[in-house]
């Protein structure tokens, strides 16, 4: 496919938006690097140099007729898991390789690629992944049940005090503090409950477990700058749980 | 165990809602996360190694996001992540803030070792299939070069 100047600058402008969503949807490091370095070759690219660790992504695009462009995109969202999400950019990215489509094309392509939780799937999906894990821990289908309503004021928080607070390490800390005084009061007045499970299940929403693997992976597999930039932020989310948790449960002392 | 099992696939199976799965796929990935807490139990069983287990439950997960994948034409981590997801240590990590809490310093060395332990046994059992998959299909293609070079 031959492309005139202009076009050559709007397809890195649309493989960096890519690159940053995929890794906004918590795609592996070298998942990015494949895909931009398979579609920039599908575009014709001579040379494809491709950096991308957890914050920035570096590519620079050597055309055959010798024309050379780098762009640089610095990432500052915070990371979520959005899997359908990048199974849209990965077909996005098989059907470019296949057949390369015009960049303007590919731009509003990868645009659409967005995906959304609807709201009832948010709460219901919280629900039984909190409740759920109440009993797999051994709580009784009563904790089960208790921890599924309290992942709906954890869903609250999600949707109302994430957008206010600086980063995700300050929610963490809030939202942990919040939950886990509202569960040690209703403990406190319902014995029947057990803190321990329903703690447990309730942490399972907020505690960055994909992360950590998905860090440790990237470790193991050579992405070790972004490897350990993810693993220390999953550490200090970690640790920003168990002080809010933990605050909880000094503040309500008396009740446990 | 049955109730484990069915917990493993309604929690994973909420997950996968959270992280934006549907139909076919949404109960592909729960189905994920009910096989690797069985063939979790079953390791830590025969081994009596809970590392173990995790070890060989985190490379179940890796090989069946890539069969997933191949099947499915969709990328591994797809089917990979939401069967992780029951092997999260969420109680452990529970464990050792609680023991902070009491000032139980031991317990709380002893759970937060075994929080990360059981983290990074997953993640060395993914890591291991993958990179037999990487190595398997880098030989695959090397030999379909060569044959197209013939």
């Amino acid at each position: 496919m031959t492309l005139t100047e202009k076009e050559e600058e709007l397809l890195l402008g649309a493989l960096l938006n890519i690159g940053e969503k995929m890794l906004l949807c918590g795609a592996e490091v070298h998942r990015v690097e494949n895909t931009l370095q398979r579609m920039g070759t599908a575009y014709g690219a001579r040379e494809m140099d491709v950096f991308v660790i957890t914050s920035t992504i570096i590519v620079t695009i050597v055309f055959g007729d010798g024309r050379e462009y780098t762009q640089s995109r610095r990432i500052t969202s915070p990371y979520g898991t959005d899997l359908l999400c990048i199974e849209k950019l990965n077909l996005l990215s098989r059907k470019c390789c296949k057949e390369p489509m015009p960049p303007e094309v590919l731009a509003l392509e990868a645009d659409k690629c967005a995906s959304s939780v609807s709201l009832p799937l948010f709460l219901i999906g919280s629900m039984l992944a909190s409740g759920g894990f109440a009993v797999f821990f051994g709580g009784t289908l009563i904790d089960g049940a208790a921890a599924a309503v309290f992942a709906l004021f954890v869903c609250l928080l999600q949707k109302t005090l994430a957008p206010v607070c600086p980063n995700t390490v300050s929610f963490n800390a809030i939202a942990t503090f919040l939950t886990g005084v509202l569960i040690c009061v209703s403990a406190h007045f319902l014995p029947v409950l057990n803190i321990e499970m329903i703690i447990s299940g309730v942490i399972m929403l907020m505690i960055p477990g994909i992360m950590i693997t998905v860090s440790m992976r990237d470790i193991f597999i050579g992405d070790t700058i972004s490897g350990v930039m993810r693993f220390v932020e999953c550490v200090l989310h970690a640790a920003a749980m168990a002080c809010g948790f933990m605050l909880a449960i000094f503040v309500t002392g008396g009740v446990l | 165990m049955i109730i484990q099992l069915i917990c493993a696939f309604v929690a994973t199976l909420g997950f996968g809602m959270l992280f934006g799965l549907r139909g076919k796929t949404l109960f592909i990935g729960a189905f994920g996360g009910l096989l690797s807490w069985l063939c979790c139990l079953l390791v830590m069983g025969a081994q009596e190694d809970a590392y173990i287990g995790y070890l060989a439950a985190g490379a179940f997960c890796s090989l069946f996001g890539e069969i997933c994948a191949r099947i499915f034409k969709a990328p591994a981590t797809v089917f990979c992540i939401p069967a992780i997801v029951p092997l999260v240590p969420g109680n452990s990590l529970y464990r050792t803030m609680a023991a902070i809490v009491v000032k139980d310093l031991d317990g709380a060395r002893a759970f937060g070792t075994a929080t990360a332990q059981y983290a990074f046994s997953i993640a060395a059992g993914v890591s291991v299939i993958w990179a037999a998959f990487v190595i398997a299909e880098n030989i695959f293609n090397r030999k379909k070069k060569k044959k197209g070079k013939i």
